[in-house]
C-alpha cells in the first residue's frame, strides 16, 4: 500500500467523539513539553507540537469526559500515556509517509499474525487488511478522511490497541453471522436440558402450589447476591458459569494463578449462599421452614451445583472437587 | 441428570442473572488498556463489573488473549531466529569457508610433512650398523625405547582378533605398494647422484671424502656425504650402492617391526597405518644421514671429513698431508702418525666402513689402511699414479678411482689389484 500523501490541511484537530477539544490550561505546559520530549519523534515524520498536542488534547477529553479533572490528575494522567505510539498514531494520520512506512515495518507482521490467532488462517489476511484500509484513512467524513487513528489516544500500547479492534471486528462478525446472542447456541440446548427437567419431574407428584413463588423469591434472591459481589468476583463466576471457560484460562485472562482461580470461585459460591440466606431470612422475614421448603423446591427443580453447594450443611465444598470438576471441564 | 447437564443449567440460570450489563461496551482502546493492566483500581472494578455482564466484551478479551500468545510465541520465534542469523552473514561466512578450504589444502599437501613432525626423534640410524658399532649403542638405546610409542596402538591391544584372510591380503597389498614406493625414492636418490656426478668435477662417488666447498655446495642427495657406518653391512658396493644399502636397510628396519607388529595386531587400520609411519621413518632415515654428513661438513669447512658409522668418530684430512682423529664429534682432534709417509704425502680421499678401520688414497700412488684407528700401513698401489676416491667395505675389501677414471678393487687388503668396471 502506498503511502498516503500529507496533506496538513486536513490534520484530524479532534477526535470524532469529541470535536470540541480539551484546552490545556498554561501551567501544564511543563508537563506537555515533557510528554513531547518523550515522544521523540523523528524529523522526517513531520509531526508538528501543535498535532501532538491536539492529540494529547483529546486524549485527556475521552479520558475525563463530563468531568473537571484537576491539574494534578491531568498531569498524572499525561505520565502515563504511551506518547511514543501516540505521536506514531497521529503522524500516521496526518499523512506522513515515513511515519506509515515506519509502522508498517513495526507492526505489520504481528497484526498478521494476530488477526490468523483470533480469526483463523482462512479469514484472519482478510481481517488484517480491511483494518488496513480503516487505518490508512480511505472512508471520508465531512470532507476530511477519516482515520482509524484517530481513536488511538495512547492509553495503551499501540499494537494491543490493534488487537483489540480486531477482536472487536472479529467478535462483531461472529455475531452478525449468527444474528443471535450469545455467541454460543445454547438456547437448543437449553430447551432440551429444560424438556428433560419436565420430563423428569413428570413422575413426580404435582408440585405445590407455593413453589413458583419461593422460585421467583429465591431468583430474585440470587440476582442481588450476585450483584453484589466484587467485579473481579463476579466477572471470575462469569467466565465460568457463563462463557464455560477452563481455571487456567480464567486466570489468564484476570492475570491470576489457576489454583487462586479455584479458591476464589469456591469462596465466591460460599458468599453467593450465604447472602442468599441472609436474603430469604432478613429482607423476606422467612421463618427456617419456609427457606428449607424454598431450598427443597429448587433442589427439585433447579439441579444444579450451586444449589447443592447452597443448601449443604457449612457449604464446605471440598477443593479437590471443585479442581476435579473443572479438570473434567478442560 | 448428570453433573455436567446440571453445570448447563446453572450456567443459564447464572448468566440470566449475570446479563444484561445495561450500559455501552468500552472502546478498544479501554479494552486495550485493560488487557495491559494499565487501567486505575476505579476503571478497572467499572469495567470488569461490565465484563462479567456482557459476553461480547469477555469474547473480545478472550480473543485479544489468543492473538497475544501468537505475537508472543512470533516474538519468541524471531528472537531465536535472529539469534543465530549472524552465522549466515557472510562477513562470518567468507572468512571461516576461506579458512576451511586453506586448511583442507593444506592437509592434502602436506600430510608426510605433518605426520614426519609428529616423530620427535631421528630413525634408527646408528641402529642398523650393527652390534660391532659400540658407539652407537648410546643411540639406538633412545630409539628402541622410543619404537614402542609408534608401535603402541597395535601391540599394547593384547587379545585382540587376528587378521582375516582379507585383510592379509590387503596388508600384502599395502606392503607390495610401499615396496614399490621405496624403490621409486631409490631410483630418484640414483638419478640425484647421478647429477651431482656430473656436476661434480671430482667423483666424490667413488669415495672421495667430504671435500671442502665441493661437498658442501652439493646438493643433499648428493652420493658423496653416504655415511660409512650405513654401508657396514653390504660388501663391495660403491658409494651410491652404498647408500642404496642405507635406504633398502633403513625400509627393512622400519618395515620389520611393521610386520611383527602387523601380525601381532588385530587392528588392521592401525597396522596401515604404522606401515605408512614407517614409510615416514624411512624418508627421514636417508635425510639425517644426509644432514649428519652436511653437518659435519659445516662443522669442518677447513678439512675433508670422513664420516664413521658412529657420528661422534671423525676422520679429518689436514691440508692433504695429515689425519687427523676426533672421537667428540669435531670437538676435538689429534693427529695420527703416518710413519711410513713422512715425507709429506699428499692425500686426497678417504673411507671409513667402520670406526676402526679407514683407508686413505693420495697423488703418486699413496694408498693407506688402518685397522685399529691408530696404526697405518701402506698398501702397493695397482699403478703410480693420482687417486682421487676410494670406497671401502671392511679392511680387505676396497675400490679406487684414478684422476683419469680408471677404477681398482681389491679383496684381499691390497695385495691383489683388478680393474673394476
Amino acid at each position: 500500500m502506498a503511502p498516503r500523501p500529507a496533506n496538513s490541511g486536513q490534520v484530524a484537530t479532534a477526535s470524532p467523539d469529541h470535536p470540541a477539544a480539551f484546552r490545556f490550561p498554561r501551567s501544564l505546559a511543563s508537563a506537555i513539553e515533557r510528554c513531547w520530549r518523550k515522544a521523540g519523534a523523528p524529523a522526517d515524520w513531520n509531526l508538528t507540537r501543535q498535532q501532538f498536542e491536539g492529540a494529547l488534547q483529546r486524549s485527556v477529553a475521552h479520558r475525563f469526559e463530563g468531568a473537571q479533572p484537576s491539574e494534578k490528575a491531568i498531569e498524572a494522567y499525561l505520565e502515563t500515556l504511551n506518547v511514543h505510539d501516540l505521536a506514531l498514531a497521529c503522524a500516521c494520520s496526518s499523512g506522513s509517509p515515513t511515519a506509515w512506512d515506519f509502522f508498517v515495518a513495526q507492526f505489520r507482521p504481528e497484526l498478521y499474525r494476530a488477526a490468523r490467532a483470533v480469526a483463523g488462517d482462512a479469514t484472519g489476511r482478510d481481517l488484517a487488511d480491511s483494518l488496513y484500509a480503516d487505518l490508512y484513512g480511505l472512508r471520508e467524513s465531512e470532507g476530511r478522511r477519516k482515520s482509524l487513528f484517530d481513536y488511538f489516544h495512547g492509553r495503551s500500547k499501540l499494537g494491543t490497541w490493534l488487537r483489540a479492534v480486531l477482536a472487536q471486528r472479529h467478535v462483531d462478525e461472529i455475531r452478525r453471522a449468527r444474528k443471535m446472542e450469545p455467541l454460543e447456541d445454547e438456547n437448543v440446548e437449553e430447551r432440551s436440558d429444560l424438556a428433560a427437567l419436565q420430563l423428569a419431574s413428570s413422575s413426580d407428584p404435582p408440585p405445590d402450589p407455593d413453589r413458583v413463588q419461593y422460585m421467583a423469591v429465591l431468583q430474585a434472591a440470587l440476582t442481588a447476591a450476585l450483584g453484589a459481589l466484587e467485579a473481579r468476583d463476579r466477572l471470575r463466576l462469569a467466565y465460568y458459569y457463563a462463557d464455560d471457560r477452563t481455571l487456567a484460562e480464567i486466570g489468564r485472562l484476570l492475570d491470576e494463578h489457576e489454583a487462586t482461580v479455584s479458591r476464589k470461585l469456591e469462596r465466591t459460591r460460599r458468599e453467593v449462599r450465604q447472602r442468599v440466606e441472609t436474603s430469604l431470612r432478613e429482607e423476606k422475614k422467612w421463618s427456617e421452614a419456609q427457606v428449607r421448603l424454598c431450598l427443597e423446591c429448587a433442589r427439585g427443580e433447579w439441579p444444579f451445583g450451586l444449589t447443592d453447594r447452597l443448601r449443604s450443611e457449612g457449604a464446605q465444598v471440598p477443593q479437590a472437587a471443585q479442581t476435579d470438576a473443572a479438570s473434567a471441564r478442560e | 441428570m448428570a453433573p455436567r447437564d446440571q453445570d448447563k443449567v446453572s450456567a443459564r440460570l447464572l448468566r440470566q442473572s449475570l446479563g444484561d450489563p445495561g450500559d455501552a461496551c468500552p472502546e478498544p482502546e479501554i479494552l486495550a488498556a485493560y488487557f495491559e493492566r494499565s487501567l486505575d483500581a476505579e476503571e478497572t472494578a467499572r469495567y470488569e463489573r461490565h465484563f462479567s455482564q456482557c459476553a461480547r466484551c469477555r469474547e473480545q478479551i478472550a480473543a485479544m488473549d489468543r492473538a497475544a500468545e501468537s505475537v508472543l510465541a512470533g516474538r519468541s520465534d524471531t528472537r531465536q531466529a535472529a539469534r543465530w542469523a549472524w552465522l549466515w552473514d557472510w562477513r562470518v561466512v567468507a572468512p571461516v569457508t576461506a579458512l576451511l578450504i586453506l586448511a583442507a589444502v593444506w592437509i592434502v599437501r602436506q600430510p608426510a610433512a605433518r605426520k614426519v613432525a609428529e616423530i620427535k626423534t631421528p630413525p634408527p640410524l646408528v641402529a642398523m650398523n650393527g652390534p660391532s658399532d659400540q658407539a652407537a649403542a648410546p643411540q639406538a638405546a633412545p630409539e628402541a625405547t622410543r619404537e614402542p610409542k609408534v608401535a603402541s596402538p597395535n601391540t599394547s591391544a593384547t587379545g585382540e582378533r587376528a587378521l582375516q584372510p582379507q585383510e592379509k591380503q590387503e596388508l600384502d597389498v599395502a606392503k607390495q605398494q610401499s615396496q614399490a614406493q621405496n624403490q621409486l625414492q631409490l631410483d630418484e636418490l640414483r638419478k640425484k647422484e647421478s647429477v651431482a656426478k656430473r656436476d661434480s668435477g671430482i667423483a666424490n662417488g667413488n669415495g672421495a671424502a667430504i671435500g671442502g666447498a665441493a661437498a658442501s655446495t652439493a646438493a643433499p642427495a648428493a652420493p658423496s656425504p653416504a655415511p660409512p657406518a650405513l654401508v657396514a653391512d653390504a660388501s663391495a658396493v660403491p658409494a651410491p650402492s652404498a647408500q642404496r644399502v642405507t635406504v633398502e636397510s633403513a625400509v627393512q628396519g622400519t618395515s620389520a617391526p611393521v610386520k611383527a607388529k602387523s601380525a601381532s595386531s588385530s587392528n588392521y587400520e592401525s597396522a596401515l597405518t604404522q606401515q605408512t609411519q614407517a614409510q615416514q621413518v624411512q624418508v627421514q632415515t636417508v635425510t639425517q644421514a644426509q644432514a649428519v654428513t652436511l653437518a659435519a661438513v659445516e662443522k669442518h669447512p677447513a678439512g675433508n671429513v670422513i664420516a664413521t658409522p658412529d657420528p661422534k668418530v671423525l676422520w679429518r684430512i689436514v691440508a692433504g698431508t695429515a689425519v687427523e682423529l676426533s672421537k667428540d664429534g669435531g670437538a676435538t682432534w689429534k693427529k695420527q702418525q703416518l710413519r711410513s709417509f713422512e715425507a709429506n704425502p699428499q692425500i686426497t680421499a678417504g673411507f671409513a666402513p667402520t670406526v676402526k678401520i679407514c683407508w686413505l688414497v693420495g697423488r703418486d700412488g699413496v694408498i693407506l689402511l688402518t685397522r685399529d684407528a691408530a696404526h697405518w700401513v701402506p698398501i702397493p698401489p695397482p699403478v703410480n699414479t693420482d687417486f682421487v676416491g676410494v670406497t671401502a667395505q671392511d679392511n680387505f675389501s676396497a675400490t679406487i678411482t684414478a684422476a683419469d677414471g680408471r677404477k681398482f678393487s681389491t679383496e684381499d687388503a691390497g695385495d691383489h689389484w683388478n680393474p673394476a668396471p
